[in-house]
C-alpha cells in the first residue's frame, strides 16, 4: 500500500513537471503555431516538401466547389495576401462555409494543389445575433485576418 | 471560520439564485449567426474557464499564506481549493470538447490554448496527490504550497496563449478589439451573468469542502490524542 501510494505519486509528479516542461520547451523552438497561413508555406519554397502542415486562413468567397455525386470538394484558402486551392474529400465541419476559417491538414507538395487530409473550421472571436447576420459576416472577416497576422 | 462556515448556507442560496435567473437568459438568448444553438456551450465553457483560473489564483495566494505565516485556516482553504478547481478545468475542457466536435470537426487539437488548460487540470490532480502521498500532514501541506506555487507560472500561459501563438482556440473576445467586446448585443448578459453566478459558485464549494477539512481534522486530532492515551 505505502509503496503503491509512494509510485503513485511519482508518477503523478513526473507528468505534471513532464508536460509543463514539454510545453515550454516547444514554445522556445516555435512548434506552438498550430498552422501556418498560405504566405508562410508558399515562402518555405521546397524544404517542406512531403512534410505534414497545417495551414489555415479564410476559404475565399466564391471558391468552394462540390463536386456533384461524391464527398469532394474544392476551395480556396486566401490570408488576405496569397491564395492556395485546397481538394479534399469526406465530411466537412458545422461551421465549414465560405467567409470563414478554416485549417487543413495533410502533406505539402510545392506547385500543386493542397491534398487536405483533414478539414477543421476555424471560429473567430465573434458572437453576433442571427438577425445581425450581414453585420457579423463583415466583422469576423475582419478579426479572422487579423488573427492570420 | 466558524462565522464563515455559518454565512455559507445564504451563499448557497444566493448562489442558486443567481444561477436560476443566469440560466433563465441562456436559453432565451437568441441563435448566433453561424453556431445557431451551439452558442449556449459558451456560458458553460468560459465562466468555467475563468473559475478555473481563478480558483488556482486564490490556491497560490492561500499557499503563499500558509507558507509565510504558517496559518491552518490557509492550508485548509489551499486543500479545499483544489478538488473545485479541478472540477471547474474539467467542465471547460468537456464543454469545450463538446463545442469542439460539431464545431471545428474535433474533439481535441494539440494547440497551446488546449494544452495548457489541459496541463492546469493535471496541476490541480497533482496538487491533490501529493497531499495525500505524503504521510505527514504538515510537510504534506507545505509541499503542496510549493507545488502549487511553481505551478502559477501555467497561468499566465493559458491567458495569453492565443495572443502570442496561432492557435485553432478562438482570440479573447474582450479588451482585443476597440469596440471592447465581440460578443454582440443580447448575446452577452447571459454570459455576464453566468460569469458572476460561477464566482459565487466557486466561492460557496471552497467554504463548504473547507468546513469538511477542518471537521476532518479536529476528528482525526481527537482519535491521535484518544489512542495516545489508551
Amino acid at each position: 500500500m505505502q509503496a503503491n501510494r509512494r509510485l503513485f505519486l511519482i508518477l503523478t509528479l513526473l507528468v505534471v513537471f513532464g508536460s509543463l516542461g514539454a510545453l515550454i520547451w516547444t514554445s522556445f523552438t516555435g512548434s506552438l503555431v498550430y498552422f501556418h497561413t498560405p504566405t508562410e508555406i508558399l515562402a518555405t519554397g521546397t524544404s517542406k516538401a512531403g512534410q505534414k502542415v497545417r495551414i489555415g486562413g479564410m476559404v475565399q468567397a466564391g471558391s468552394l466547389v462540390k463536386e456533384a455525386g461524391t464527398q469532394k470538394i474544392r476551395f480556396i484558402i486566401s490570408d488576405g495576401a496569397n491564395q492556395l486551392p485546397v481538394r479534399y474529400e469526406g465530411m466537412t465541419p458545422d461551421l465549414f462555409r465560405e467567409g470563414q476559417g478554416v485549417v487543413a491538414e495533410g502533406p505539402w507538395q510545392p506547385g500543386q494543389d493542397f491534398m487536405a487530409a483533414t478539414i477543421l473550421a476555424k471560429h473567430s472571436e465573434d458572437y453576433i445575433p442571427v438577425e445581425m447576420s450581414a453585420e457579423g459576416i463583415a466583422r469576423s472577416k475582419e478579426s479572422m485576418l487579423r488573427s492570420l497576422q | 471560520m466558524k462565522r464563515l462556515f455559518a454565512l455559507n448556507r445564504w451563499l448557497g442560496w444566493l448562489t442558486l439564485s443567481l444561477l436560476a435567473a443566469a440560466l433563465w437568459l441562456v436559453f432565451t438568448a437568441p441563435l448566433d449567426y453561424q453556431q445557431g444553438n451551439s452558442v449556449r456551450i459558451l456560458y458553460m465553457h468560459v465562466p468555467s474557464a475563468k473559475m478555473a483560473l481563478f480558483v488556482y489564483i486564490a490556491l497560490t495566494v492561500f499557499s503563499a499564506w500558509h507558507l509565510w505565516k504558517k496559518s491552518e485556516t490557509a492550508d485548509i482553504l489551499a486543500e479545499a481549493s483544489a478538488p473545485v478547481g479541478a472540477a471547474f478545468a474539467l467542465v471547460t475542457l468537456v464543454s469545450g470538447s463538446i463545442w469542439g466536435k460539431p464545431m471545428w470537426g474535433t474533439w481535441w487539437a494539440w494547440d497551446a490554448r488546449l494544452t495548457s488548460m489541459l496541463v492546469l487540470l493535471i496541476l490541480y490532480m497533482g496538487i491533490i496527490a501529493l497531499r495525500n502521498g505524503i504521510d505527514d500532514p504538515i510537510k504534506g501541506g507545505r509541499a503542496t504550497a510549493i507545488l502549487a506555487i511553481f505551478g502559477a507560472i501555467d497561468l499566465p500561459i493559458i491567458h495569453f496563449s492565443v495572443s502570442w501563438w496561432r492557435t485553432l482556440h478562438q482570440p479573447p473576445s474582450f479588451g482585443q478589439a476597440s469596440t471592447g467586446s465581440t460578443i454582440t448585443g443580447p448575446l452577452l448578459p447571459p454570459l455576464v451573468w453566468m460569469s458572476v453566478a460561477f464566482i459565487f459558485l466557486g466561492t460557496y464549494l471552497v467554504i463548504l469542502k473547507a468546513r469538511e477539512i477542518r471537521g476532518r481534522r479536529i476528528l482525526e486530532n481527537l482519535e491521535t490524542e484518544r489512542t495516545s492515551h489508551a
